[in-house]
């Protein structure tokens, strides 16, 4: 008896189907081929990531400004300082109603801004006239973070209050903000000081004298200690007629804050 | 492959969309505090802790005319926005346009954060809780992708 499933002979349903299934679980379905790893979604997308991240970094250090070359030029202030306001850190008719009080450093660069741009339209239009006073404070906290054999932003204030000692803070006040050339990197080292000090017209054997007693620079770290404990941490601080604002005011925040006080 | 919906396993038990959207929104809290107190002139008040004045003072706090923050807030709202849109439609690519974001922002962060410490010698409390609450989101993403089933397989 020859066998049933040879191609002469018919086969019945059962055995076709038994066929068709033994067939089908001797081939494998075919699958996708694997993707290859270099062309998988989520590495591509990891890199693409990555790739972007770095370029928006660049972006970013691309936008710094460079930093300005630390020369023996000197700048000359922007403003002038008015004649005959001045007395010590004080500029302004004493019995002017409202009293601001700047607590600052001469390292920062907020408070080089509130410097150059907010105070002299506020000198001219509210200490002149006699509806305010200005009066400056150290709260010199950059240089701590610099060289700490020369703290430039103790330096700074202490040449600054030889200036006063001559009547001559607002002016070398004008000419230490004219000078800033970003924090702890050398612009109030001491031969440049001593270069701004002269520029700024101060009697520089009184200065060389005060300077090397340290009293002064022992007197902005009290100061600074001061604010520390009135919890000033930032700079500019100002105060208006006792109430505290930080940051570096505009003319429009701070000429509307000495309105409302003087009304 | 990306425009297909995949339904998205449960993250503790909910939908892990929900989890990112919840910490997106808290970036997108943070940075918006940052940004409004820096365009406003101010410093972010950190109470006892130190450094956030130092660091919105510094120069790297901002780029060009736009303060670092604004750019956590447009970037926080985009990831909430995804977020969102994953949750209610499922859309595989929407996960990955996510992962990829966050990711991103972790790079940038990762440099934000080295000035902070080696640079500026001082750390915001606020900007770090950002960078946190970034990784977070970035790490959620990449384990709910894992977890998940892959518009182009059989699972």
């Amino acid at each position: 008896m020859t066998s049933r499933n040879t191609s002469d002979q018919p086969i019945t349903r059962r055995e076709r189907r038994a066929i068709e299934r033994a067939e089908r679980a001797g081939t494998k379905r075919p699958r996708p081929a694997p993707t290859p790893p270099w062309r998988s979604p989520m590495l591509l997308i990891t890199l693409g990531a990555l790739a972007v991240g770095l370029a928006i970094i660049a972006f970013a250090v691309l936008q710094r400004p460079p930093s300005e070359p630390i020369t023996d030029e000197l700048r000359a202030p922007i403003a002038a300082v008015p004649t005959g306001l001045a007395e010590g850190r004080t500029l302004g008719d004493a019995n002017a109603p409202v009293t601001v009080e700047i607590w600052s450093d001469f390292q920062c660069p907020a408070c080089r801004l509130f410097a150059q741009q907010t105070e002299p339209p506020i000198v001219d239009e509210f200490v002149v006239p006699g509806t305010a006073r200005l009066v400056y404070h150290d709260a010199a906290f950059l240089g701590q973070r610099g060289d700490p054999s020369y703290d430039e932003s103790v330096e700074s204030a202490a040449a600054a209050r030889v200036a006063a000692d001559q009547g001559l803070f607002w002016q070398m006040h004008g000419w230490l903000f004219a000078n800033w050339r970003g924090e702890n990197e050398g612009a109030f080292r001491p031969e440049r000081l001593r270069e701004i000090a002269a520029a700024a017209g101060l009697d520089m054997a009184d200065y060389d004298a005060q300077v090397a007693t340290g009293g002064h620079q022992a007197d902005v770290r009290s100061e600074t200690a001061q604010a520390a404990s009135d919890g000033i941490t930032a700079t500019p601080t100002i105060i208006v007629n006792g109430t505290a604002y930080t940051g570096a005011l505009s003319y429009e925040q701070l000429a509307a804050l000495i309105e409302e006080a003087a009304s | 492959m990306i425009t297909r919906r995949v339904p998205a396993r449960p993250l503790l038990g909910v939908h892990p969309a929900i989890i990112l959207a919840a910490l997106d929104l808290v970036g997108l809290l943070i940075a918006g505090y940052l940004s409004v107190v820096e365009l406003g002139g101010g410093v972010p008040a950190c109470g006892p802790i130190k450094g956030c004045e130092e660091v919105a003072r510094s120069e790297y706090a901002w780029i060009g005319p736009i303060p670092v923050a604004v750019f956590g807030v447009l970037l926080s709202a985009v990831l909430l926005v995804l977020a969102l849109a994953w949750w209610r439609t499922n859309i595989y690519g929407l996960l990955l346009a996510h992962y990829a974001l966050s990711l991103v922002g972790v790079i940038f962060d990762g440099y934000f954060l080295y000035l902070q410490v080696f640079v500026i010698g001082a750390v915001c409390i606020w900007c770090l809780t950002y960078e946190i609450s970034l990784l977070l989101r970035f790490l959620v993403a990449f384990v709910v992708w894992y977890r998940q089933p892959r518009p182009d397989t059989d699972g």
